[in-house]
């Protein structure tokens, strides 16, 4: 026991007297908006208060069905000119963090309804979620007590705010509007984003495709594999290795095949073969559209499974899903 | 990094958002002290600035009489910009009217100027609370953009809205002798700097 306190005290020593002392969140480039401790709740590390409101069709979308995704919250009113000269990097906020899974949602506080639907469709881009607080009570909601006291208003005290909530609706970042640090481009949170939620091994994305009815086509999927990692091919080597396997779900009057996998490459490890993926890996899935199938958009499901490994160690298996549009136009 | 432009591009050439801007170099910014407001209008941010002379105008008041700027000259003048529309401006409003109480008879002209709003949103201001002291309209911003300097919230699409929540001191000739904008953190609701500034040079013309 004397020994290990000894020790530790060596180790004490050789840190240095001097404490190291971490500077407050808001001292921090970028984010002098963020919410102080004496502001009260809700704070980061609390959860995130609950809400329901409507999208521009008018359907109610939920904070809780979104749980097991990261979170990105910007509150917004189209009259607010710091508001009015984000509101389009936020879109490409949203397509850089969509294909690692991070979900974009912005509100509208207090507003009429055509308002912010006609501003909304001029502005906000398709990957972001809108939805439209036009009493502000769920917006109140997230003021902290004693941010901008001076406001009555309390839904006001979070305009322009915008927070990062975790998987498990946890607060993780909460930003008030900085009017002497103003950046539109989302700067900080993307900062934050990157370190949160810094990008998969494997990236995948797929691009829209159009079919008319009663035709086929070639869905494209493009994986991308870490520098030095691969995945197992398509057909493994040794029955032990995960295969790479890409599914796309049918859905009705869409039905998805097998899906293609280009030729992998291959290296000689001890007296075997191991055939993988690395780097660009270009897939196609063959989509055969029924000639009676209903006209417009549509998400199709899909699963990804694989495992990464470099040359001397191999990661977990990962089963991950996305989503790809599929816009059905009348046949020609 | 080339694999996230690899494929974030690929996700932008498929929902065709829109373009970058590029980033953000806000003007000269003084930190928050005792003597005064974080974000102060200096000539790093271009005219007009402290020490100009402000730019002359007339505008109509709330009841259509034209108000000129140089008309006030030989008294210290405090120029607001607000909009009813502005939680910060809305949140400053009775403080402006308590400040322009407590100056009345020091020599000391307050005048608003509520910028580029429809007639309905201007009325609900001036119903909200009494100012006994003119409150301008500025149609289509035009007044408060010949007042904003062009460092003044550079990224703002609506230029016009730069000087929302921004206060001013004249000195008897009419020159800028306190210039801020509005700096959302460190929030002066109450006017305390204008107020200072006011104190300040009322005394040095006292002298």
């Amino acid at each position: 026991m004397t020994r290990v306190f000894a020790l530790a005290l060596i180790f004490l020593a050789a840190c240095g007297g001097a404490a190291v002392t971490v500077p407050p969140i808001w001292e921090r480039p970028g984010l002098g908006g963020a919410v102080r401790p004496e502001m009260g709740s809700p704070q980061p590390g609390e959860v995130a208060p609950e809400l329901a409101l409507p999208d521009l069709e008018g359907h109610p979308v939920s904070l809780a069905s979104m749980r097991g995704s990261w979170v990105v919250v910007h509150f917004t009113a189209t009259w607010c000119p710091f508001c009015d000269s984000e509101v389009e990097h936020l879109g490409v906020l949203a397509d850089t963090m969509a294909p690692r899974g991070v979900k974009t949602v912005i509100i509208d506080v207090e507003e009429d309804a055509r308002v912010w639907n006609d501003y909304a469709g001029k502005h906000v881009a398709p990957s972001v979620v809108a939805l439209h607080d036009a009493s502000g009570a769920a917006t109140a909601r997230f003021a902290p007590a004693r941010a901008q006291p001076s406001f009555v208003d309390r839904a006001q005290a979070v305009l322009d705010a915008t927070l990062i909530l975790d998987p498990a609706g946890v607060i993780r970042l909460f930003l008030l509007p900085d009017s002497a640090h103003f950046d539109p481009t989302f700067g900080a949170v993307r900062a934050e984003l990157e370190h949160l939620v810094p990008p998969p091994v494997v990236g995948i994305a797929a691009a829209p495709c159009t079919v008319a009815a009663g035709h086929h086509a070639e869905l494209g999927v493009m994986l991308d594999v870490a520098p030095g990692y691969h995945v197992m091919s398509d057909g493994p080597s040794a029955p032990i290795y995960v295969a790479t396997r890409v599914v796309v779900d049918s859905s009705p009057g869409v039905g998805a095949g097998d899906a293609l996998y280009p030729a992998p490459a291959s290296f000689v490890f001890a007296d075997r073969t191991i055939t993988t993926f690395a780097g660009a890996v270009e897939l196609k899935v063959p989509l055969d559209v029924a000639p009676e199938a209903a006209l417009g958009a549509r998400l199709l499901r899909g699963t990804l499974r694989y495992q990464a490994c470099t040359a001397t160690r191999c990661l977990f298996p990962v089963s991950r899903t996305f989503e790809v549009a599929v816009v059905i136009v009348a046949k020609p | 990094m080339k694999r996230l432009v690899l494929l974030s591009s690929l996700v932008l050439a498929a929902c065709a958002s829109s373009p970058a801007a590029p980033p953000a170099s806000p003007g000269e910014v003084v930190g928050a002290t005792a003597d005064g407001p974080s974000i102060v209008v200096t000539e790093a941010m271009g005219s007009p600035h402290l020490g100009d002379v402000a730019p002359d105008f007339e505008l109509p008041d709330q009841d259509g009489r034209p108000v000129k700027l140089s008309a006030t000259r030989g008294s210290v003048v405090v120029l607001a910009f607000v909009a009813s529309f502005c939680p910060f401006s809305r949140a400053e409003q009775p403080h402006l009217a308590e400040l322009a109480t407590d100056y009345d008879g020091k020599n000391v002209k307050v005048i608003a100027i509520g910028i580029s709003e429809p007639e309905p949103d201007y009325r609900a201001y001036l119903a909200r609370v009494p100012m006994h002291f003119p409150v301008l309209r500025d149609e289509g911003g035009v007044v408060a953009l010949r007042f904003t300097p062009p460092g003044a919230q550079p990224q703002f699409k609506d230029r016009t809205k730069a000087l929302v929540t921004s206060n001013l001191v004249l000195d008897p000739e009419g020159r800028i002798r306190f210039f801020s904008v509005l700096d959302t953190v460190h929030f002066d609701d109450k006017l305390t700097y204008v107020r200072r500034a006011l104190d300040r040079l009322l005394a040095e013309h006292a002298g």
